[in-house]
């Protein structure tokens, strides 16, 4: 058994080790040293690609064709990208595993999931003519450099928006590297540009001389956090000094002629030097260790620590955790590495093992955290399981032990092991795993057509697994060479186990692939009519969508599809379709009604719905300002109503209507009506008759005096006799008419409407005499106790009790006594009196 | 006292539901940093008293608007409209936009549509060419708590929209705020339902569960047991008749709404003149949780008899000396005093309606209607009140129930009735 300590490199006061992932990574016929690579952070897939411009040997037509091919870490190849845009001058990945390829004139090719599906975007008119030279990646984003210096910053990939930052100085660039905004001051990206003795900050607002005399640089480096700067100066030497320019922290001497190919952090404590077969493993404080290999070696720098690729083996390299270092250093007597010596003599069946926990039982608990923490550190098998048998042997020995983090650890161990797999060949480290986080692991695994693994590990980390059905039914729908109907099967057989799964994406990408059966038939699936709808019109589905919204009540889903109807269909069919869906018609009215009145016209034509269209047509005359307009406009209205017998009613409504209004504009037009204007007051605005309904008119033509017009309106109107007689009286009380009232009062004999009405209409505004010595006596109708009330309301004591009398209603008398004055009770008593007698 | 009712006695959590709809509005003026005009449509206005005080809006440095034709009056850059998705609102929108284009201002507009976007809105925008000035956004109120015990989804025209109009959004609106309540309260297992629209709005709901399960998992027992949805329809009596107790009263004569109403000052004893104040009405006030529900005659008495009581007290109180305890109850007695000062000039306000000769009329005839005595009484009643140029709600509030109880009107007679 190896030991766990087995490549360790002690550099100053910290360890490093370099551990074997892989091996017989890249077939021998790829000659390294001819590639470019470019490995996705987080251990995620290579990118490599031919470069342009090494000589190489000719090898006939196909071997020609230029290609991006992606790998796993483990030499699997995983895709191979055909390119044909020309020479490229960026090949870089997002955090997302998102490949950016920079072509020289600026096009930019996104690609995601690994797959050949990519969006493009340009880096602008500059980069188109100064070409771009050279591209550095971050975590979102990158930065492209100019033929001219310029320098082009891409901030995201979701909605690339160019930048071009402040312009640096355009003498030759040694070297340059940027710092991610996420670590720079100004929260923005900053590029450091070795120019000449010195570097060059440059960012959106400024290009600014740091004055350092010791360049020209060869080498420029960013530690992954930001905060520290490796130089590689002329005299071969590395500097490493703080990114803000101001501490030098450690030099180092080469002493190695060549210029190194490459200068990488490894971690963010240690950098490594790289040159043909030799790579120089920089610690802090200037100490050094050295790697030789057989073949070209290429660095691919990752967050805490680094890949070093040759043909034959794929290896990591990173600075040795404490806990870890802990545990395995020889000769350590941390608690941890006891507790791990104490399960190898339990093994051994040794007493030992209980004096070593009585040993370490202050601190037992911190030694079993130690453990768990240390194996998740750990690569080989073998290793983890002993740390974690030591944690479980502690944890017994332990009263209270919250058990969470031993159970999370023992999940991340299965899972990492199950990634790390040559076949996977995702060889995260436990650091990389938590930045990472599991979501994303998933999606990587998906993106690599690992459904299996994915959904195993998806139960087993409780994550949802909906996204992964999704992804394996696009691929069967994009690549499934079944029929239509048998892949639609083999999908649904499949994604209807799971709850919650949208169709809708499957059946997006099986209409993109032009197989539209196999969406239809997938979108029947689809509970989300929201999703439904809006496909279904784009396949040209607009009466099946329109049945979707319909069925599922949302009326916004209704009106889209009726939109995208009325645009694709002639109005005729567009009516036609909606004519047998009452919901679609019912809102086409209402949206209708507001914008398309001429539309609307013609569906209650097209529909025989005469009453609905003579309404329209009568509601939009009555809106025109101009009476001869409006009544131009009654005409087709009337004439539609009069087509059939059934709408008579309406039909009279509407010639109503315009004989109104005829006669409206007639007193309108007359001066005479004009109120007299009091003198020194301003003359009255002129209140208008037009529109008003026909009560109205002839309440105010009273109101002016004008009967013998309000006559004359009634007749040709047909008012009835009560009506009139109504508006009469309400326009003669308000204005206060009462001598035209008692006239009428004692010259009429009969109304229409009783004399009772006339009593209370008065009696309401105010004028009790009028009303009880006029109206009153004209209640005939009525019972004398009635009459007698009504005198009593008018405040006529007398009179009631007269009637009151004629009622021979002695309580009633009794109770006026009290309200009655001066000469009336007299006349009271005598009736209370008379009454008395008569009994 | 707060037009915001308190909510801690409420059967669920409606503080929560109150607050997330609070946060959401914080959410959407917080991402738009800076100084901003929010210009509200004044519907939604209304509702919104109820979920947030504008002293919080203008902590986060609101200049509050009513939406409106006229330009906007601001110096701020940001214009932010919070508005029902309506057609009818779109044009003050686009009419707005249009001014500051013609003036040559450059503003960053933001719409928040409530409770969702609508196409036929942005399609409005669209026409008039202004949809690229505008981010669209969704303020998602579905449903403001008005009382503790009532939840209003703030549709005030569905019944018109859904029966005449054959719109039926509102359907989708409700069955939807009731499945965001499921969210919140658990999945409701007994859905009734009495009319068809109701049978529609549980057929959406149900759909939506499909579409978007609850995640019933972490809820164990759903804090709603049965859910009885009723159409309008059902009964169309009870609307038709004046409401008769003293918030209904209130309602009928002053127009309750969002929970205040709003009156001349000089009515509840205010000393200037013509200023019109609004007086929160709910249950946080509890002299008025007491009476509300009581018919307007008992009200009276029972204000009368509280003041007898605490003159009583008062008269007691000048004339014998008390223990400090019980000095202790007078005071807290006094504490009612505001109160019973506010419902008292309510009441008093009301009584001037109630006493008038016509509103008696009307009740009257209302019931005879309901009990349908006798034919021609009503139908004559209904026409003088035509004749006598009533106001026109009334007198289709007559003529509806009139047409219930008869199950419609003979033709003859609606001909008759159209024509006068």
């Amino acid at each position: 058994m190896s030991k766990p300590t087995d490549g360790w490199e002690k550099l100053g006061d910290r360890y490093y080790r370099k551990i074997q992932l892989y091996t017989s990574v890249f077939d021998e016929d790829i000659e390294l040293e001819n590639y470019i690579i470019s490995g996705a952070p987080y251990s995620g897939a290579l990118a490599l690609h031919r470069d342009e411009s090494k000589i190489r040997a000719f090898r006939g037509g196909d071997a020609a064709r230029s290609s991006i091919d992606i790998y796993s870490s483990a030499g699997k190849l995983i895709r191979r990208l055909d390119w044909d845009q020309g020479i490229i001058k960026g090949l870089g990945w997002s955090e997302d595993e998102k490949l950016l390829v920079v072509a020289q004139d600026g096009a930019v090719r996104c690609y995601s999931d690994l797959s050949d599906d990519f969006t493009p975007f340009s880096l602008g008119h500059e980069a188109e003519e100064q070409g771009v030279v050279e591209c550095r990646f971050w975590a979102t984003g990158f930065v492209a450099m100019l033929g001219d210096n310029r320098l082009v910053e891409v901030s995201n990939y979701v909605e690339p928006r160019p930048r071009v930052l402040a312009t640096p100085p355009s003498d030759e660039v040694m070297s340059w590297s940027i710092v991610p905004p996420a670590y720079s001051l100004s929260r923005s990206v900053e590029v450091l540009l070795a120019i000449g003795q010195t570097i060059n900050v440059v960012d959106v607002n400024d290009s600014e001389d740091r004055m350092l005399q010791n360049g020209p640089f060869r080498h420029i480096c960013v530690s992954p956090n930001g905060k520290f700067v490796a130089l590689y100066t002329e005299d071969a030497k590395v500097w490493v000094i703080s990114s803000d320019f101001q501490d030098k922290l450690s030099e180092y001497d080469t002493k190695v002629k060549s210029v190194p190919k490459d200068m990488q952090w490894c971690g963010n404590d240690a950098v490594i030097l790289a040159w043909e077969d030799e790579v120089h493993l920089l610690g802090p404080n200037g100490a050094a260790t050295k790697y030789y290999y057989d073949s070209w070696v290429h660095l691919v720098p990752d967050v805490d620590g680094l890949r070093i690729f040759t043909n034959d083996v794929c290896e990591f390299v990173q600075g040795i955790a404490d806990v870890t270092e802990d545990t395995f250093k020889v000769g350590s007597t941390s608690p941890s590495a006891v507790l791990l010596d104490a399960v190898e003599q339990l093994e051994k069946r040794s007493p030992k093992a209980d004096d070593n926990i009585q040993l370490i039982k202050p601190n037992l608990i911190h030694a079993v955290d130690s453990c768990i923490a240390a194996a998740g550190y750990e690569y080989s098998i073998h290793w983890q399981k002993q740390l974690l048998k030591a944690a479980s042997f502690g944890k017994t020995v332990l009263d209270l032990y919250d058990s969470d983090d031993f159970v999370s650890m023992v999940e991340s161990i299965r899972v990492l092991n199950a990634v790390r797999f040559f076949e996977i060949g995702l060889p995260l480290s436990y650091d990389q795993y938590i930045r990472l986080t599991p979501e994303r692991l998933i999606t990587r695994l998906v993106a690599r057509h690992e459904y299996l693994l994915a959904v195993r590990l998806s139960d087993t980390l409780r994550l949802p697994t909906d996204r992964i059905y999704v992804h394996w039914a696009c691929e069967k729908a994009r690549r499934a060479a079944e029929d239509d109907e048998a892949t639609a099967r083999l999908i649904v057989n499949k994604i209807s186990t799971q709850r919650g799964i949208s169709y809708d994406e499957v059946a997006r990408v099986a209409f993109d692939e032009g197989r539209t059966h196999l969406a239809t038939q997938l979108l029947n699936h689809e509970p989300l009519a929201g999703k439904q709808v809006p496909l279904l019109l784009s396949m040209d589905q607009g009466a099946l969508a329109l049945d979707k919204a319909i069925e599922s009540g949302d009326t916004d889903l209704v009106l889209i599809s009726l939109l995208h109807l009325r645009q694709k269909l002639p109005l005729a069919s567009f009516f036609r379709t909606i004519n047998s869906r009452p919901v679609a018609t019912a809102l086409v009215e209402a949206t209708a009604r507001a914008d398309d009145r001429e539309m609307l016209k013609d569906l209650y034509y097209q529909d025989d719905r005469r009453n609905d269209g003579a309404m329209l047509l009568y509601a939009d005359a009555l809106a025109q300002k101009d009476t001869q307009t409006t009544l131009a406009r009654l005409r087709p209205a009337l004439n539609l109503l009069q087509e059939t017998k059934d709408l008579a009613p309406q039909a009279r409504l509407v010639e109503d209507t315009a004989k109104l209004l005829r006669a409206q504009e007639a007193l309108d037009a007359d001066e005479s009506l004009r109120p007299p204007s009091a003198e020194g007051q301003e003359p009255q605005q002129r209140v208008r008759f037009k529109g008003l309904p026909l009560n109205e008119t002839i309440y105010r033509l009273f109101l002016m005096g004008q009967g013998k017009r309000a006559l004359k309106l009634q007749a040709e109107h047909k008012m009835s006799e009560r009506a009139f007689w109504w508006l009469r009286l309400r326009a003669q009380v308000a204005g206060r008419s009462w001598r035209d009232l008692e006239e009428f009062g004692t010259k009429t004999k009969k109304s229409p409407i009783g004399w009772e009405a006339f009593f209370n209409e008065v009696l309401g505004a105010g004028n009790s005499k009028l009303a009880g010595s006029v109206f009153v006596p004209k209640c005939t109708g009525l019972t004398p106790r009635e009459r007698a009330d009504m005198y009593l309301r008018c405040g006529m004591i007398a009179k009631a009790a007269e009637e009151g009398a004629k009622a021979k209603d002695g309580e009633f008398l009794e109770s006026l006594r009290g309200k009655a004055q001066g000469r009336e009770v007299a006349e009271v008593e005598r009736l209370i009196n008379v009454l008395a007698k008569g009994r | 006292m707060a037009q915001i009712p308190n909510l801690d006695n409420a059967p669920l959590n409606f503080t929560s539901l109150r607050e997330q709809s609070q946060k959401e509005l914080i959410n959407i003026l917080k991402n738009n940093r800076g100084k901003k005009c929010l210009i509200i449509d004044p519907k939604l206005g209304g509702s919104l008293s109820l979920i947030i005080q504008t002293s919080l809006l203008k902590e986060h440095g609101v200049e509050l608007r009513h939406l409106s034709a006229e330009p906007i009056q601001t110096d701020c850059t940001k214009v932010v409209y919070l508005l029902r998705s309506q057609l009818d609102l779109m044009k003050f929108i686009c009419s707005n936009v249009h001014n500051d284009i013609s003036k040559g201002l450059q503003r960053e507009y933001y719409v928040y549509f409530v409770p969702r976007r609508a196409v036929a809105c942005e399609k409005v925008l669209e026409e008039e060419n202004i949809h690229h000035l505008i981010t669209v956004g969704e303020y998602p109120l579905y449903v403001v708590p008005l009382e503790e015990d009532v939840l209003s989804f703030e549709l005030d025209l569905a019944y018109k929209e859904s029966q005449v109009d054959g719109d039926t959004t509102s359907l989708w609106h409700i069955a939807k705020s009731i499945h965001k309540l499921e969210f919140s309260f658990g999945v409701v297992p007994n859905v009734r339902a009495k009319g068809k629209a109701s049978v529609r709005v549980a057929d959406i709901l149900n759909r939506m569960q499909v579409e978007e399960p609850v995640n019933s998992s972490d809820m164990v027992v759903p804090e709603i047991n049965t859910l009885i949805l009723l159409d309008r329809e059902v009964d169309m009596v009870t609307p038709m008749c004046s409401q008769l107790t003293y918030e209904g009263l209130l309602d009928e004569f002053l127009r309750i709404n969002n929970g205040s109403v709003e009156l001349d000052s000089s009515i509840m004893g205010a000393q200037q003149d013509g200023k019109k104040i609004k007086v929160p009405l709910n249950s946080s006030d509890k002299l008025f949780k007491e009476i509300r529900d009581l018919n307007f005659e008992v009200v009276v008495q029972i204000l009368r008899q509280k003041a007898t009581s605490m003159k009583q007290d008062y008269t007691e109180m000048t004339t014998t000396t008390q223990t400090v305890s019980e000095l202790k109850d007078f005071v807290r007695k006094l504490n009612s005093l505001p109160e019973m000062t506010r419902h008292i000039n309510l009441a008093q306000h009301l009584s001037t309606f109630t006493s008038k000769p016509t509103f008696l009329g009307q009740l009257d005839m209302e019931h005879t209607i309901v009990e349908a005595q006798s034919y021609d009484i009503c139908f004559e009643y209904i026409e003088e009140m035509i004749h006598k140029q009533e106001p026109l709600v009334n007198v289709l509030r007559l003529l509806i129930l009139f047409s219930i109880t008869n199950s419609g009107l003979p033709k003859k007679h609606f001909d008759y009735l159209r024509q006068g």
